[in-house]
């Protein structure tokens, strides 16, 4: 057998390609399995701070409640009890009784009548403080639901958040309790029953929401009872049953906020629009002439205008206090700033110190706020090293001329004119100036001249304490303004050691001290 | 018998607070800004102007030499970017004359209260706002509560504080830190301090003031015709 002679170079191997039926062949493109995985776009996260007892609060802020009370609601035209105060409680007054079996309890219970507008406007205006966490706030029933998923990063994550608005809501004397989770419906469930409970996962809603019991969700009573009927006390019970069936029996609605609560079905809330200009508007329950009485609401005030500003972005030039009186006008109180400003600290300084010298003529029985001249205002960015800032001095120059008054605090700059009284001019601080003149000037200069008698030229006369040093400097200007001078300027010595600069007139050839040198 | 321990001596010169007789000059415990004339600094604690605390320049009258004197500090705090304050001031601080000397005048605040009981608030309000930064009041009569008080606010805001008085003042005490006379001779400075915290008071000190309008070496005449 021979052997087979291997070539170095292998004959082209000549096969006959059969047809193979045509494989789809997906074509990947190079480098896509090493390509990173996309990040999943993040799920929301609803804080909702539910208020408990908003109507009882809001009506004590508004009136001077004395002994038990209680607000009635008109559930189908009859009258029933909807919230009262601790005193009322006590003597057994409960929520959802009639009005009739409260009175037959307690005949002295003060009655006041449920004022939804003023409970809106209320959370209205808390939405719009509430923008400074998130632009996405909505209003729910008796609560303010916040969008803050994407916030998370500012306020440094979603505990630190949850502080900040439960201490900065401390400021409002309202009670509350906030509740997170990834849907908003059951973040207001959570909260309304007071459970402080933080949920990041979609996956354990239904296990947080299970033991909520079904008379906490405002719900018809009917459906309540029947769903008691069947023996379902809590969610959990609901989320068990069967879905078709539930929608059949009670209702497509019910079956659908359920859904929302859980994540299965979208829930859209309209975010709060906040309004073009702020205004604020407060009773004063006590009247009186005394400014120092009204710290405290004005300083609720101010504390809702930071909420407001730092929501928009924007910073107020100046502010508009009416102080309100029963017979006489308004007193109006104005309080400018130097630059657009939104420091909550020095607006309540300035505030302040501004009210101080303010007298009243009457009683003061309300107080309404409004802040003009809004205008955008950035954020700063800080530089690496600390250097001395304006920031100080322009709050310095405000403290100084809301006492003094704006024409004793100044700046100083030059204008370009040879007339050395023309040549300055009294300004705002911080003007950028010109050239300086080349010519030297003294450093102190009189407003008014003051007249020197005698002739320092002369050799023998009487002002021999003035000898003059340098000079004469003619300055002929001015005649297009009708204060044109004609002047000669001498630079004179005094006995004393100090120079003068003065000057001749040359049509009147009298002779006038203008300045002294430093 | 044990050894006696050598325990270290504390070293007494670098302990806070001990006066070092002649020597104490050399030592500061504030920042201080270089008045600019070296003689004058030689005699200060710190060779300077001290920050933080309250210098009181007395002299005759406007313009006998104690604008001058501190106006090489001025120059220089200037430069860094330093509000300059003047409360109070006798006349009207003359806009060409100080930028012509090299003061910033965009960062020039004049303050003239109306009141005589708000000379005393916005000096000290003043005071307590600026950080490394002079603040010039003129004051004539001054208690000594007062400039005590306004001692305190340049202490707590660290400014150099200055207060220009009239010279019949020299004789009452005052609780300010460093205490000079100034009047004007010639082209010379003549300075007289009074009190200085950490070293002996000097007197009759000559300082040459470049900047003085009295300059024998040059006289022109100089016609402007617009």
């Amino acid at each position: 057998m021979e052997p087979v002679q291997q070539s170095l170079f292998p004959s082209p191997q000549r096969t006959v390609a059969r047809p193979q039926p045509k494989e789809r062949v997906t074509q990947t493109r190079p480098g896509l399995d090493s390509a990173p995985p996309r990040k999943p776009r993040p799920s929301p996260l609803w804080l909702v701070v539910h208020f408990s007892d908003l109507a009882m609060e809001l009506l004590q802020r508004d009136a001077v409640i004395e002994g038990p009370c209680a607000i009635i609601d008109a559930d189908h035209g009859v009258p029933r009890i909807f919230a009262m105060n601790e005193q009322a409680a006590d003597s057994g007054i409960q929520a959802g009784m009639t009005l009739a079996a409260a009175w037959s309890l307690l005949p002295t219970l003060d009655v006041h009548e449920r004022d939804p507008e003023r409970e809106s406007n209320a959370l209205y205006r808390l939405a719009v403080w509430a923008g400074q966490f998130t632009p996405n706030v909505s209003v729910g029933d008796q609560a303010l639901l916040l969008e803050v998923q994407a916030s998370l990063r500012l306020f440094g994550g979603i505990v630190a958040l949850r502080d900040l608005v439960s201490s900065s809501l401390s400021a409002f004397a309202l009670s509350f309790h906030i509740a997170v989770a990834p849907t908003p419906r059951a973040a207001q469930w959570l909260a309304c029953a007071a459970r402080d409970t933080c949920l990041d996962d979609k996956e354990a809603l239904p296990a947080a929401l299970g033991s909520l019991p079904l008379t906490l969700l405002d719900w018809d009573d009917a459906l309540i009872k029947k769903l008691n009927g069947i023996g379902a006390r809590y969610l959990r019970d609901l989320i068990r049953l069967p879905r078709d069936g539930f929608a059949r029996r009670y209702g497509a609605n019910t079956l659908r906020m359920l859904d929302q609560a859980i994540g299965l079905a979208p829930d859209i809330r309209v975010p709060v629009v906040p309004p073009q200009r702020f205004t604020a508007k407060r009773d004063i329950l006590y009247e009186t002439t005394d400014l120092s009485r009204l710290d405290y609401p004005i300083q609720q005030m101010l504390f809702e205008l930071d909420g407001y500003l730092r929501s928009t972005q924007q910073g107020i030039s100046r502010l508009r206090l009416c102080l309100l009186h029963r017979e006489v006008d308004d007193t109006v109180v104005t309080v400018g700033f130097a630059e657009c400003t939104r420091d909550h600290k020095r607006i309540s300084d300035l505030v302040a110190q501004r009210l101080e010298a303010v007298e009243v003529p009457a009683p003061i029985t309300g107080i309404t706020l409004v802040a003009s001249d809004l205008a955008e205002l950035e954020g700063r960015s800080r530089t690496l090293f600390a250097e001395q800032s304006n920031d100080d001095f322009q709050l310095l120059i405000e403290r100084l001329s809301t006492r003094l008054g704006p024409e004793a605090v100044t700046g100083l700059r030059e204008c370009a004119d040879h007339r050395p009284e023309q040549a300055w001019k009294v300004t705002t601080p911080g003007f950028r100036t010109s050239q300086p003149t080349k010519h030297r000037r003294p450093e102190w200069l009189y407003r008014d001249p003051l007249p020197l008698s005698g002739n320092p030229l002369h050799k023998g006369s009487r002002n021999t304490h003035l000898k003059i040093v340098r000079g004469p400097e003619r300055i002929e200007t001015g005649w297009w303004d009708n204060g044109g001078i004609s002047r000669d300027y001498y630079v004179a010595k005094e006995s004393t050691g100090r120079c003068l600069w003065i000057y001749r007139e040359r049509k009147s050839k009298s002779w006038w001290i203008q300045g002294v040198f430093a | 018998m044990p050894e006696p321990r050598e325990q270290p001596v504390p070293d007494v010169g670098n302990l806070p607070g001990v006066w070092r007789g002649r020597a104490s000059r050399q030592v500061a415990g504030n920042q201080t800004i270089p008045t600019g004339w070296e003689t004058l600094d030689a005699l200060l604690p710190g060779h300077g102007w001290s920050f933080g605390c309250l210098s009181e320049v007395l002299s005759d009258r406007p313009g006998s030499g104690e604008l001058a004197l501190i106006m090489p500090a001025l120059i220089a705090l200037s430069d860094r970017g330093a509000w300059l304050t003047w409360i109070a001031p006798p006349s009207l601080p003359n806009p060409p004359a100080l930028a012509a000397a090299g003061l910033d005048l965009s960062r020039l605040l004049l303050v003239q209260p109306r009141r005589k009981a708000d000379f005393l608030w916005a000096a000290e309000q003043a005071l307590r706002q600026a950080r490394r930064s002079p603040v010039l009041i003129w004051m004539e009569a001054c208690p000594a509560k007062a400039l005590r008080r306004l001692q305190l606010a340049a202490a707590a805001g660290d400014s150099l504080g200055v207060i220009f008085r009239p010279m019949r003042y020299a004789k009452t005490p005052s609780p300010a830190a460093l205490r000079l006379t100034v009047s004007r001779q010639d082209a010379e400075l003549c300075v007289d301090i009074l009190k200085v915290r950490g070293a002996r008071p000097a007197r009759n000190l000559r300082l040459q003031d470049a900047r003085s309008p009295i300059d024998a070496s040059r006289s022109f005449t100089e016609a402007t015709f617009v």
